[in-house]
């Protein structure tokens, strides 16, 4: 089987990649320079004494301490809602953008499965989402030790694999909606309303009593309540991650084998 | 006519509907292999929900269609080998160098052949095509003209050497020289023993091609025929300019004149059928000038099929 489909979708994306790659390395970079300055200012951990400060700050027990720091400045949301945005964006562009733009029927005409294009279509997002994932681990990796960010290798590698298995669950989601529908900006509302709402489903749930038995249907929950940068890769939460994601993706292909396209 | 093969297109009772929207209704086709076959009708007359569901992008509601015997659907792929198609809507990936674009699809086709299989892309033969078509193939598509970018598409469509080509109006926008090329790669893909299945909403651009054409409207096929019949059938419009005033009755003995108006020394009337008797009559007077057209497809069709639709 040819892996063209894969390739071509990997060659069109390879200039914003990079774009996305350098802003997210930068954003990593300026954040992480400026922890030496930050981490005597012990002050600020008094603003988790604050239930409201502490709702939006994920599980983050302390501002100074290396994981406290990354953890508030990056992983509670700026990094997760940056690749939530890259994988919706591939994910949605994968069918969805395809048939919007009218290009799929002569894709179509190709003696091509309409299950390969799917397949290949989500590695490609797959892989281009864990690239980014990758740049932002190996940034920190190999920065972060000049700026006194002292952490174990193997938690940053857990942090990582957290955050692409949470961007790959969300963009298994915009995949789907976009396989099934054909409706791109359908597919990419749906999935940004589901991840902004999930994100305060999970912020929120503790401090409201109503919703916390939901808190588990936050993908977000998965993703940060183990708090990975301190204790590692939680290995049921990362499965249900990946799990989300290979149900997605499973179901798109349901979906896209015998619907109707726009043509 | 080789009758014992069997039809490259065959479709039974073939109706879509889009909700309550009416795709195309109840369509028995039969398309002969080697046959030239123009699909024709007024836009939105179902032509291209026909030509998704011969494709297989589109499931239809009801009835069957079978392409080179096969039944065809979304999971037909084997058979997308034999097929070449290119879209009405031409929807290209713009950011692609042309070259670039046609080698995905050969790609994806299987690449260049290897000792005898069928349905790749011989090697070469996308240059040789582009030569033909005076085609720039290291251009970006989103850079190209309207006519290079139907170009692009018609290299796809035959760079495989299909048995099928199922082709949405392949010739709106392109130039005479390129319309040309294409009528000699139509002819030759005959001549290999390769169907054509073309749509088109003009009349005379199937009238050159064609052997016979299907007419839809308003998703109904009200008409399947040769065009060597059509022809004798055709209406035109025709405006003589004479040397001195024509009188307006001078035309009357002629069968299938109509419509005879005169402005001066100008004369304009439609024929039905063979202009052959209106020339013989006309070349007894002094002319100085004289232009033909043919009806648009419409038009024709109105005059023909008008009543029988509506009833």
């Amino acid at each position: 089987m040819s892996l063209g489909v894969f390739t071509r979708t990997i060659r069109e994306n390879r200039k914003a990649l990079f774009w996305w790659g350098l802003g997210l390395a930068v954003y990593v970079l300026i954040n992480a320079a400026f922890y030496p300055d930050f981490k005597d200012q012990t002050s600020f951990n008094e603003l988790l004494k604050s239930e409201a400060v502490k709702a939006f700050s994920g599980n983050v027990t302390s501002f100074t301490s290396p994981e406290g720091y990354l953890n508030a400045q990056i992983f509670a949301l700026v990094a997760p809602i940056l690749l939530i945005i890259y994988a919706v964006g591939r994910g949605t562009d994968a069918v969805a953008g395809e048939e919007g733009r009218g290009t799929l029927p002569l894709l179509l005409a190709n003696p091509v499965r309409r299950e390969a294009v799917v397949l290949q279509k989500f590695a490609a997002m797959t892989v281009t989402t864990a690239f980014l994932a990758l740049i932002h681990f190996a940034v920190l990796a190999t920065f972060a030790p000049s700026f006194e960010l002292h952490i174990g290798l193997a938690n940053q590698v857990a942090m990582g694999t957290s955050l692409f298995l949470l961007a790959l669950a969300f963009g298994g989601v915009g995949f789907l909606l976009g396989a099934a529908t054909g409706n791109r900006s359908l597919a990419t509302g749906v999935s940004v309303t589901l991840a902004t709402g999930t994100y305060l489903l999970f912020n929120l749930a503790p401090l409201v009593d109503a919703i916390e038995p939901f808190q588990k249907f936050s993908p977000f929950y998965y993703y940060f309540q183990n708090d990975p940068l301190t204790n590692g890769l939680d290995l049921w939460h990362a499965a249900a991650l990946a799990g989300t994601a290979l149900v997605c993706l499973g179901l798109s292909v349901l979906a896209f084998r015998h619907r109707d396209i726009q043509a | 006519m080789t009758k014992q093969k069997r039809p490259a297109i065959k479709t039974q009772g073939l109706t879509k509907y889009y909700g309550q929207t009416r795709g195309i209704e109840d369509l028995d086709l039969s398309v002969e292999q080697g046959e030239i076959f123009g699909f024709l009708g007024p836009n939105g007359a179902g032509k291209s929900t026909t030509i998704n569901l011969l494709m297989g992008f589109r499931n239809p509601s009801d009835g069957k269609a079978l392409v080179l015997g096969k039944p065809i659907g979304p999971g037909a792929v084997e058979l997308r080998r034999q097929i070449g198609f290119m879209p009405g809507e031409l929807s290209l990936y713009g950011d692609m160098k042309a070259h670039a674009l046609l080698d995905y699809f050969a790609d994806l086709r299987g690449g260049p052949a290897k000792n005898g299989e069928t349905g790749s892309v011989e090697d070469g033969y996308i240059h040789e095509l582009a030569e033909r078509f005076r085609l720039d193939l290291g251009k970006k598509v989103k850079n190209l003209s309207k006519g290079n970018k139907q170009k692009v598409a018609l290299v796809a469509a035959w760079m495989h050497k299909p048995d099928l080509l199922i082709l949405d109006e392949p010739t709106s926008g392109l130039d005479p020289i390129v319309q040309e090329e294409f009528h000699d790669l139509v002819h030759e893909a005959k001549r290999r023993g390769a169907t054509v299945f073309l749509s088109s909403h003009v009349l005379s651009e199937a009238e050159h091609l064609c052997e016979r054409v299907g007419v839809v409207k308003e998703g109904r096929l009200i008409a399947v025929e040769r065009i060597a019949d059509l022809h004798a059938r055709g209406i035109r419009h025709v405006e003589v300019q004479f040397a001195t005033k024509p009188w307006k009755d001078m035309l009357d003995r002629v069968e299938g004149i109509r419509n005879v108006r005169v402005d001066g020394k100008t004369m304009r009337f439609t024929v039905h059928g063979s202009i052959d008797k209106v020339i013989k009559l006309l070349a007894r007077h002094r002319i100085v000038n004289l232009s033909s057209e043919p009806a648009s497809l419409e038009e024709f069709f109105f005059d023909e099929y008008g009543e029988e639709v509506e009833s």
